[in-house]
């Protein structure tokens, strides 16, 4: 039995069923969109809150009393308790400059005395924001010696918290959904086409071809009806995300990273399709 | 070439073959005859390993048949030319597809492939149809084409299930002559068959099959 056998026959069973051939590639193909699809989606809402979780800012305010002296070593403080937090420091100045130019210029020439004191901002990074976290910081901070108070949007955190968790159970079902719907689109193509190709199978065997030849050829004829689905379905899914993307305005970035890495699903999806055909449906 | 020792085998309660025993030597052209449901089948299907025995034992070419082991039976079918009662041609390929089918199976060059199945085409005077589909051929000529795919590995028996099945006179009569001519040219054959009239002659031997045991008289 030779490679060339196995391989020519796979290529003329795909031509010779051209229009099961037709259908086994479009399944694969909307197989690779679902999924891809699904997966962009996803991803671009975690970047999204994200990008939001990065805006937001813990603010850090040193009581009145310290000197401006030891404001430097309450930052060495903060710093001590996460060192991958970005600390900057606003001082009374800064505040009172940044509050009259928000809010009222002349605020300060009416009030004989700056109210406002000295902080600083705590940038945190984005996959700790949690409110169990947050909490815990809140606390820390407070523990040190000249920290008045601590702030942050709490109700934007809570808020994105709770649709990051939803998200990730509404996902974890849809995807589940996703993945038997294409194979199951899949699996039924490659039924329909094996059919179409029992009786061929079954003339192989009886003119002395081995069940592994017939296996390898099946399976072969589904790793190509897999790579060309899941070259058009990835070529789709980059079309689809570059049409969005003209809708939305610029600051929102549809990103659509390791895209050919949807083709190598399709083929393994199919090729594992093929498996389970051959063992369900082949009746040789 | 081909024994039978005691061979059995039950499709169905009370059917299928009992106790049979007959030998067939190189070179000989046997007809196994008998009503339909018989058996004739269900022997030819034996020795192309595609049912195994319930008892007794199958000699091919002095070796004892037994079809557990897959790449032996299939090895094994690459040596025996098969032709059914129907010509059951694949379809959607052509003749020469259909003819060169048994020879890609078998590991063939591209170029002895092309060589063989031309020479079988030509055997059975089907070179002129090639290329045509077996729905574009008459009955005779499917059955033609069916016996050429049969040979054209150069089996060391042809089996022959109804070959004048389901093809007219003058189909029966140039597929009759083909037979003939390739047993005299050193083929052994069995052929099945339900109306041993037209064998007359042909034949060198004849075994009657009735409710699925063997004698050498109807």
């Amino acid at each position: 039995m030779t490679l060339n056998f196995i391989i020519s026959e796979a290529l003329n069973g795909l031509r010779k069923s051209s229009l099961h051939t037709f259908v086994s590639v479009a399944a694969v193909t909307l197989a690779v969109l679902f999924i891809s699809t699904f997966c962009y989606t996803i991803f671009n809402l975690k970047e999204a809150t994200d990008n939001l979780l990065e805006g937001l800012e813990v603010q850090a305010f040193i009581a009145l009393s310290v000197l401006s002296e030891q404001h430097e070593s309450i930052k060495t403080g903060l710093l001590a308790l996460d060192d991958r937090w970005q600390v900057t420091y606003i001082s009374r100045e800064a505040a009172a400059q940044e509050f009259a130019a928000e809010f009222d210029p002349d605020l300060f020439n009416v009030l004989d005395e700056n109210p406002l004191p000295a902080s600083f901002k705590i940038q945190l990074p984005s996959a700790a924001m949690n409110p169990v976290y947050l909490q815990a910081v809140t606390e820390n901070i407070l523990a040190l010696d000249g920290i008045d108070d601590v702030i942050y949007d709490r109700d934007l955190l809570e808020m994105l918290s709770a649709a990051r968790q939803k998200a990730a159970a509404v996902g974890a079902v849809v995807a589940l959904v996703v993945v038997l719907l294409a194979m199951g689109v899949t699996v039924n193509a490659l039924r329909l086409k094996l059919y179409a190709q029992q009786e061929a199978f079954h003339m192989m065997q009886l003119l002395g071809a081995t069940l592994r030849t017939i296996h390898t050829i099946i399976w072969m004829q589904g790793t190509i009806l897999g790579l060309a689905g899941g070259i058009l379905g990835t070529w789709l899914t980059g079309v689809i995300a570059w049409l969005l993307q003209l809708q939305l305005p610029s600051e929102l970035a549809v990103e659509t990273p390791f895209l050919p890495v949807f083709i190598l699903i399709g083929v393994l999806m199919t090729t594992l399709c093929s498996f389970f055909a051959i063992r369900r449906f082949l009746t040789i | 070439m081909i024994r039978f020792l005691n061979v059995c085998f039950e499709h169905a309660p009370g059917k299928g073959i009992r106790n049979i025993n007959f030998a067939i030597r190189r070179g000989e052209f046997v007809l196994l005859v008998g009503p339909t449901g018989a058996g004739k089948t269900t022997i030819l299907r034996s020795i192309y390993l595609e049912l195994r025995p319930k008892s007794g034992q199958i000699l091919i070419e002095d070796k004892f048949q037994r079809n557990d082991k897959l790449t032996d039976v299939a090895e094994m079918r690459q040596k025996i030319g098969i032709v059914f009662p129907e010509a059951r041609l694949l379809k959607d390929r052509t003749i020469f597809e259909n003819v060169a089918l048994p020879l890609q199976i078998a590991g063939f060059k591209r170029r002895e492939m092309h060589l063989q199945v031309n020479k079988a085409l030509f055997q059975f005077g089907l070179q002129d149809r090639a290329q045509s589909y077996p729905a574009e051929l008459s009955s005779g000529e499917q059955k033609k084409a069916a016996i050429a795919r049969a040979l054209v590995v150069r089996p060391f028996i042809l089996l022959a299930d109804e070959p004048l099945a389901n093809v007219d006179f003058d189909a029966s009569v140039e597929v009759l002559e083909h037979l003939q001519r390739i047993n005299s040219e050193g083929m052994t054959i069995l052929a099945a068959t339900h109306v041993p009239n037209p064998y007359q002659g042909i034949a060198h031997r004849i075994l009657y099959l009735k409710n699925g045991s063997l004698s050498e008289k109807p």
